[in-house]
């Protein structure tokens, strides 16, 4: 005897669809793995899982859509050509720093002359209360404003440390880390000109004039 | 001070932030949503909070009034009590049961013996004429495709029609009922009038010769049904839905599943956000491992489409093309009232608007903005929506004329503002998109009240 179902609920989804409908990434060390064994299905499976998030956070970095994309494209081809021989902790922190740098490296491969994105503008001037006023010709040490910021941000605590990236790093309205957090958006303004103020204090202890 | 140059500095500065830092950032960020995750209440409900509140005291009162009755039981016994020593034992794990008496066991993994009877589908009688064409084209099947030999016929779907008097004929194997990618088709065209056969193949090649006992098949339905109506109940969707789950084969990795999807409708009482608005998508599949003469299945929850917040993808431009003048302006600005801080539930009727929402926090009074105000804001999005029909190349018959609702919502003291409209895929479509043969085209500005009037940021248009 068979056990016959209903012509209505027979539906045909084959592997030919290519449609995927359940959201189970795989894990980020399964990605990685492929990297390693030179499997294309790596990047495939970066895109899928981090994607959305790249898209968003080049279109916070750059001014341009195409330069978006290019950038996204290019973290892509920065995580193929770098993985192996590294094998990041995180692959989302990973994909983030490349993206990073591969917005700077847009501007300057389209042969425009390096400006900073508007959007990122009102984030940067409002760091840069930070910076030493008065004269133009008086210029802090790139390096040394790296390696401050820098150690500035690994000692703070967690939270402060999110706040912190999230506005200067990924670009972030403080209205959108707010409503990440649970907060208010004075909460979040608040801990950003408290984090100011430290960090200002602390190009002073480094014996810059502010 | 040379502005662009501390901006170059400080993004030079900023970049070198180190990768263990990043890597913290990440993590926070994914902690933080799992905590929301977590608390899916809509804050802006007063209704919710009013029933959360009459729940509470229900609870309060109901357990005041069981304990009393507990007392009352353990009172002293007079001469003519009997003690019924029953208890109540309330069985969480409470046995599903379908039509067909198959009773799901603990959810987990299952094995059944891979033997006959296998599941069937359900065949439509065919016509005198039809069934001499079937039987005539089996025959020519089994010589062009001798593997298709070894498949039951009750196992193939069987079709005949015409399509403007060229002759189509089908034999669709199907496993456990459900149709496969295995297929043998004939066709009759200008370009082959002796006809032509083509083959189909996918991974259920290598069970031609099987399929899927009728008693792991009732199982395997059953256990989906019942977590698709589990996330139903979960997330207060239409029940009704669940009867209408569809059931289908998937290939993952090189493995086989067994999927369904169910589509319910939102009630009153939903609380996640959908992207597709009215309705959710349940998704839920079982893993099927043939092998050593047994038939595996290992279960997974359902799973939806569900969410505590609407996540936008892109970002806006910083100037929008003005639908009036054609050239490049800035973010519309208008002379406003002076703002009002208005206190926690008190409500504000927003004129010429159709939705609003509370507010966990206090928010400003907007009710000074006349309707040329909210037209305004309505042209600005229907350009981004525009735009976004075209770059995801999706069609409307009647955007062009539809009046968009606008939504207002304000949440944290931040408010924004937000329309809908439907956009049909084409055949350059690119993308696939959760309801198939549409998108769902959102519109979105940020509003930010100032002193110097109503700015629009953030104004953008997605597809989902």
């Amino acid at each position: 005897m068979t056990k016959t179902f209903p012509e209505e609920k027979r539906v045909i989804r084959t592997e030919a669809d290519g449609r995927r409908k359940s959201m189970d990434f795989l894990d980020d060390n399964e990605i990685i793995k492929r990297y390693f064994e030179r499997d294309e299905e790596a990047v495939r499976e970066t895109e899928r899982k981090y994607g959305a998030y790249l898209k968003k956070l080049a279109r916070d970095l750059t001014d341009d859509r195409r330069d978006a994309e290019e950038c996204v494209n290019d973290v892509y081809l920065g995580a193929w050509n770098s993985i192996p021989p590294n094998r990041p902790d995180s692959l989302k922190a990973y994909l983030t720093a490349l993206i990073r740098r591969s917005a700077a490296d847009v501007f300057r491969k389209n042969g425009r002359e390096r400006r900073i994105p508007k959007k990122l503008c009102s984030a940067l001037d409002d760091l840069a209360d930070i910076l030493p006023g008065g004269d133009a010709d008086t210029e802090l040490d790139s390096r040394c404003l790296s390696r401050i910021i820098s150690g500035f941000v690994s000692q703070l605590p967690d939270r402060s440390k999110y706040i912190f990236i999230s506005r200067y790093y990924a670009n972030r309205k403080t209205g959108e880390t707010a409503k990440k957090l649970g907060v208010s958006r004075s909460t979040v303004a608040k801990e950003l000109a408290k984090m100011k103020d430290e960090l200002k204090a602390r190009l002073e202890k480094e014996g810059y004039n502010v | 001070m040379n502005k662009n140059k501390n901006r170059e500095k400080l993004y030079d500065a900023v970049s070198c932030i180190s990768q263990n830092d990043i890597r913290d950032f990440v993590k926070y960020e994914e902690k933080a949503r799992e905590k929301e995750a977590e608390t899916v209440v809509r804050a802006d409900r007063p209704a919710l909070r009013i029933i959360g509140g009459f729940a509470a005291c229900a609870l309060l009162f109901g357990g005041m009034f069981v304990g009393l009755k507990y007392l009352e039981a353990r009172a002293p016994a007079g001469p003519a009590s009997v003690d019924t020593g029953s208890t109540t034992d309330t069985d969480e794990t409470e046995p599903y049961t379908t039509g067909a008496d198959i009773t799901v066991e603990e959810p987990g993994v299952k094995e059944f013996a891979l033997t006959a009877p296998y599941a069937a589908p359900q065949k439509n009688e065919p016509t005198e004429k039809e069934r001499q064409t079937l039987d005539k084209y089996y025959k020519e099947l089994i010589e062009k495709f001798p593997e298709a030999a070894a498949i039951p016929r009750e196992m193939l779907i069987e079709k005949t029609y015409m399509i403007e008097d060229e002759l189509n004929v089908s034999f669709t194997f199907c496993f456990g009922g459900l149709e496969t990618g295995c297929k043998y088709r004939f066709a009759v065209r200008d370009a082959y009038p002796e006809g032509k056969w083509n083959c189909d193949e996918d991974g259920f090649k290598q069970y031609l010769d099987s399929g899927v006992p009728v008693e792991a098949m009732d199982y395997m339905i059953s256990l989906l049904k019942k977590n698709t109506a589990d996330r139903v109940t979960k997330e207060k969707l239409d029940e009704t839905a669940v009867e209408k789950t569809d059931f289908y084969w998937e290939w993952e990795n090189g493995g086989l599943r067994l999927s369904s999807e169910c589509i319910a409708y939102v009630t009153d009482d939903s609380y996640l956000y959908y992207g597709c608005g009215d309705h959710a998508h349940i998704f839920c599949s079982v893993d099927v491992e043939l092998t050593d003469g047994k038939i595996r299945i290992t279960e997974h929850k359902a799973t939806s489409d569900g969410s505590t917040d609407t996540d936008y993808e892109t970002a806006a431009p910083d100037t929008y093309t003005d639908a009036e003048t054609g050239g490049e302006t800035e973010p519309f600005v208008r002379p406003h009232n002076d703002p009002v801080t208005i206190s926690l539930d008190e409500r504000i009727r927003l004129p010429g608007v159709d939705n609003w929402s509370m507010s966990e926090g206090a928010f400003r009074n907007v009710s000074g903005i006349p309707d040329p105000a909210s037209d305004k804001i309505r042209t600005i999005l229907k350009e981004q929506m525009r735009l976004c029909f075209e770059e995801n190349k999706l069609i409307s018959d009647t955007f062009d004329d539809e009046e968009l609702e606008l939504y207002w919502t304000c949440s944290n003291g931040e408010i924004y503002v937000s329309c809908e409209a439907i956009g049909h895929v084409t055949d350059e479509t690119g993308k696939r998109f959760g309801c198939i043969d549409h998108a769902h085209i959102i519109g979105r500005a940020d509003i930010e009240i100032t002193d110097g009037g109503i700015v629009l940021t953030d104004y953008y248009a997605i597809a989902t």
